[in-house]
């Protein structure tokens, strides 16, 4: 059963929406009432994650667009506000490792390093800029970047993604200190250590039994952001703990 | 008068003639926004997104005797995302002038068309019978299907004296949201993110409306004839009470672009209240026109006998508007898109300054000590 929205988020743009943390959250916004635009760059992926949306009774649209790709954005912000309504939400998941095996950095093509702040910086930077002036305007809203720990420790193979997600942070922060009574949300989440395939891709030999479900993440995400009710600056790592008593069914 | 030749760097880098109520002309930064406009009043912009409208293609081979005819569609209005009006164009590019391209192919109603190898198609619902370009499309699929194609296929509407093909991203306003506008609706351009919130700490109310503004030329002087055609507006509620609640505190209303003033001016006449509001506006403004809402215009620089114009003129006589181009002129100003801006009051504000002005000025005289009159 669809519940109300009882906040203000009623439409959500969620990238890396085909599997994952991303696609775990959209469905649990969805089930909370939130009408949900699904981006991936894998086009029947994404329109079977947007049919499940629908069938559990959620309102799901699905865009097969590739956030590394400039002019991919401009297109898709529009089609979002047309065919769901102007975003309330926009959760910056989608993000690429490089290349797998990871290399260390000093054996790191320099166009493999482009194309990973294409992705995980550049294309949050581009999508944000077409969002927050909106929202500005109607003096709410919300854009969270997923980022990780590895912006924050150095782990040898990770520098590329690290160096991303380290942007990424104060990509957040800066435009949180551009917006400052804007009304307008800039939060960054370090999610924990997921059992999905970015992670089998990573770390293939980690045991998933210690890794946490996305989908407990997810719904912890969902239920924090729909309380946002002010315009909040903040980077959330929650506990084992915290997923536990908030996240749970 | 000179056109800009390309975007600029910075949105925000444009000159303002701004006409103070007093009518009084000035050459100002965008910065007079700041300075002219205070707490309580209200800047109605519009945010509808540009479609990329011109659209590549070919009549499908059963339409016209013959193998598929290649020809370039404009989009020049829309009622619902899946319903145009166009113009047609033969093969050729925006480099070459309307009239020596080559005519395009006669189409019948049921004709249809295909553009990026089938990724978008369409059947002609009607013809105009002013001219045979002139047709009404229907795109096939869902809205969601359309627009996706639409995006796919479609480049902006170039224009022949900008230098380089624009991109999507160059004819967008930074809040712009729902794509219904043909043509950019430019005297948003301008607006940074940085002017919008020098506004907003000054305590000016910017809300936004959207209106799917059409094209306003087409080089085809039968069409243009008939232009502007319907557009697509939406005001929702919590649009109409920001800008009454200024109204009733003393507020001015100023209208970004002539497309806002004939968004709020549909609205006035409408007998919508307190809800959302949604129409397909045919309203036009000339010089006999009494504004019900709008106190002022920011404007791009028009050139007469358009109906950008002809809207002009129910702010100011139409001698003053000529020598405004006259000065933009002599100053070097540009006009066109990305080109310099006007400020314009209501005539009714501009009687009622010039009224009091001369009031004040009787009561001075009257007065053997001075005394300040204040508005």
């Amino acid at each position: 059963m669809k519940a109300k929205p009882n906040t203000s988020i009623q439409t959500a743009l969620v990238t890396g929406a085909s599997r994952g943390l991303g696609r775990a959250l959209a469905g649990e916004l969805a089930r909370r009432g939130v009408r949900v635009a699904l981006v991936g760059r894998d086009e029947a992926a994404i329109r079977q994650a947007a049919d499940e949306i629908r069938a559990e009774g959620g309102e799901a649209s699905a865009f097969a667009v590739d956030i590394g790709k400039k002019e991919q954005i401009h297109p898709l912000v529009y089609r979002v506000n047309e065919v769901l309504g102007a975003p309330d939400l926009v959760v910056h998941n989608a993000s690429s490792l490089g290349p797998v095996p990871m290399p260390l950095l000093s054996d790191l093509d320099c166009e493999d390093f482009s194309e990973v702040l294409e992705v995980n910086l550049l294309g949050p930077f581009r999508l944000t800029k077409l969002v927050a002036p909106a929202m500005a305007l109607r003096g709410r809203g919300a854009v969270v970047f997923v980022s990780s720990d590895a912006a924050t420790s150095a782990y040898p193979g990770w520098g590329a993604y690290g160096v991303s997600k380290a942007a990424l942070d104060h990509l957040a922060r800066s435009f949180a200190a551009e917006h400052r009574g804007s009304g307008v949300s800039f939060i960054a989440i370090d999610p924990g250590e997921m059992d999905t395939q970015m992670h089998r891709d990573a770390m293939p030999e980690s045991d998933p039994s210690t890794l946490r479900r996305p989908e407990i993440v997810a719904a912890y995400l969902a239920e924090q952001l729909l309380q946002v009710e002010r315009e909040t600056e903040a980077r959330w790592s929650p506990s084992d703990a915290e997923l536990m008593a908030r996240g749970a069914a | 008068m000179k056109a800009a030749v390309r975007p600029p760097k910075r949105r925000d880098l444009r000159r303002v003639v701004w006409l103070d109520e007093t009518g009084h002309a000035t050459l100002r930064g965008l910065d007079a926004l700041q300075t002219e406009l205070g707490p309580g009043d209200v800047l109605v912009v519009n945010d509808a997104a540009t479609l990329p409208a011109s659209l590549v293609g070919e009549v499908l081979p059963g339409s016209v005797t013959g193998a598929r005819v290649p020809l370039e569609v404009r989009l020049m209005g829309s009622s619902t995302t899946s319903d145009y009006e166009a113009i047609l164009f033969g093969e050729g590019s925006f480099r070459t002038k309307t009239e020596d391209r080559a005519l395009p192919p006669r189409l019948a109603v049921g004709a249809r068309l295909a553009f990026g190898s089938g990724r978008l198609s369409c059947r002609v619902l009607e013809v105009s019978p002013s001219s045979p370009r002139r047709v009404t499309l229907r795109f096939d699929g869902s809205p969601e299907a359309v627009l996706e194609g639409i995006f796919a296929v479609g480049r902006p509407i170039q224009y022949a004296h900008l230098e380089a093909p624009l991109a999507l991203w160059d004819v967008q306003t930074i809040y712009a949201g729902r794509p219904w506008a043909m043509e950019m609706p430019s005297a948003g351009h301008p607006l940074s993110y940085e002017t919008l919130r020098a506004m907003q700490a000054r305590g000016v109310r910017v809300v936004p409306i959207t209106v799917g503004s059409g094209i306003s030329s087409t080089g085809d002087a039968a069409i243009d004839a008939r232009l502007p055609l319907g557009e697509r507006v939406a005001i929702s509620r919590t649009a109409q009470r920001t800008i009454h609640e200024a109204r009733e505190r003393g507020g001015r209303i100023i209208a970004v672009g002539t497309s806002v003033v004939r968004g709020l001016e549909s609205y006035a006449r409408s007998s919508v209240h307190d809800e959302d509001f949604e129409t397909i506006t045919h309203w036009l403004a000339d010089r006999d026109t009494e504004l019900m809402l709008v106190d002022g215009l920011l404007t791009g620089m028009h050139v007469d006998g358009t109906s950008h114009f002809r809207l002009l003129e129910a702010f100011a006589p139409r001698r003053h508007l000529k020598r405004f181009a006259r000065l933009a002129d002599a100053l070097g100003l540009l006009e066109h898109e990305f080109g310099d801006l006007l400020f314009l009051p209501t005539r009714a504000r501009a009687k009622e300054a010039r009224l009091n002005a001369r009031a004040r000025s009787e009561t001075m005289r009257a007065c053997k000590t001075t005394r300040s009159a204040h508005l």
